[in-house]
């Protein structure tokens, strides 16, 4: 059961909201009177949240049937992101890159595209770019370059489905 | 602390410091913060290397930390645990993938790759 997948936006935020921000140099004297400090301090938490609350209701969303995230790529929402099931990698300077080798259209198909929660987009994105021991170190997105599409798909997929976008 | 350091370091400190770098890998995913993310990950390569150079008696001064607080404490640990302790750490590992947010998809991939053949713990 899945109980706590809102806590990762939120201690996003909590973790650095506190630390201060361009608000609280406004003048000294907001910096030095502590009751302003904890009332701006709480101003910005509402205004982040007001602003991230689209990105934090989409992360709350259950997992969807692919054909689900798929038609949504053409259905725009607010705290949502379109995800490549095989990366891209547009920018990449690796050779076998697979904006390279898969250059036929593929990668921009409505196969290949499906609309996920924004916050699981940057989970996922971010485990892809990390180094990782089951790999040998290397990230998850330099081991799979290389290998072929329906491997990339379907390892795609997995991902999809273990960070909750996908049933 | 590169891994030369770490190699001056008693197998308690040897623990200690894995401890304090998958609490920041663990934090690091739960804030999205890719370069922490980096850095931490690269700190235990360093100490799983040292301590499996050790040997398996050193590396199971780590398993109480299977019972730590921090959901990513325990996630790095069982990781590095699988090859010692093969059915302890997968039941870590499957608690942490069942209750959601970033660590818990990095622990489910875990398992994929476990269950695929890709990862082969040693």
């Amino acid at each position: 059961m899945r109980t706590f997948g809102f806590v990762g936006p939120f201690q996003r935020y909590f973790g650095r909201v506190f630390e201060g921000g361009p608000l609280l140099s406004v003048s000294p004297f907001l910096v030095k009177n502590a009751g302003i400090r904890a009332l701006l301090k709480v101003i910005k938490g509402i205004a982040w949240i007001a602003d991230q609350w689209d990105k934090l209701q989409t992360y709350m969303h259950p997992p969807k049937d692919l054909k689900e995230l798929q038609d949504e790529v053409d259905k725009p929402e607010a705290g949502t992101e379109v995800h490549h099931i095989v990366e891209t990698q547009y920018n990449s300077d690796a050779p076998n890159a697979n904006a390279k080798v898969f250059n036929d259209g593929r990668l921009e198909s409505r196969e290949n595209k499906v609309r996920i929660p924004y916050w699981k987009h940057r989970d996922v994105t971010a485990w892809y770019s990390t180094p990782n021991e089951e790999f040998g170190w290397q990230t998850p997105r330099e081991y799979m370059r290389g290998k072929s599409w329906e491997e990339q798909y379907s390892y795609g997929l997995s991902v999809l489905r273990k960070f909750g976008a996908l049933k | 602390m590169k891994s030369k350091s770490f190699d001056s370091l008693s197998d308690e400190g040897l623990a200690s410091a894995f401890e304090k770098w998958a609490d920041a890998a663990g934090e690091a995913t739960l804030v999205g913060d890719r370069q922490k993310m980096r850095q931490a990950a690269y700190r235990l390569r360093d100490l799983s290397d040292v301590f499996r150079a050790r040997g398996r008696e050193a590396r199971l001064i780590l398993l109480p930390l299977l019972d730590h607080p921090k959901q990513g404490v325990r996630y790095y640990v069982a990781k590095h645990l699988l090859a010692i302790a093969p059915e302890r750490a997968r039941s870590v590992i499957e608690q942490v993938a069942a209750v959601g947010g970033p660590i818990a998809g990095a622990a489910g991939m875990t398992l994929h790759a476990l269950d695929t053949g890709i990862f082969k713990p040693d």
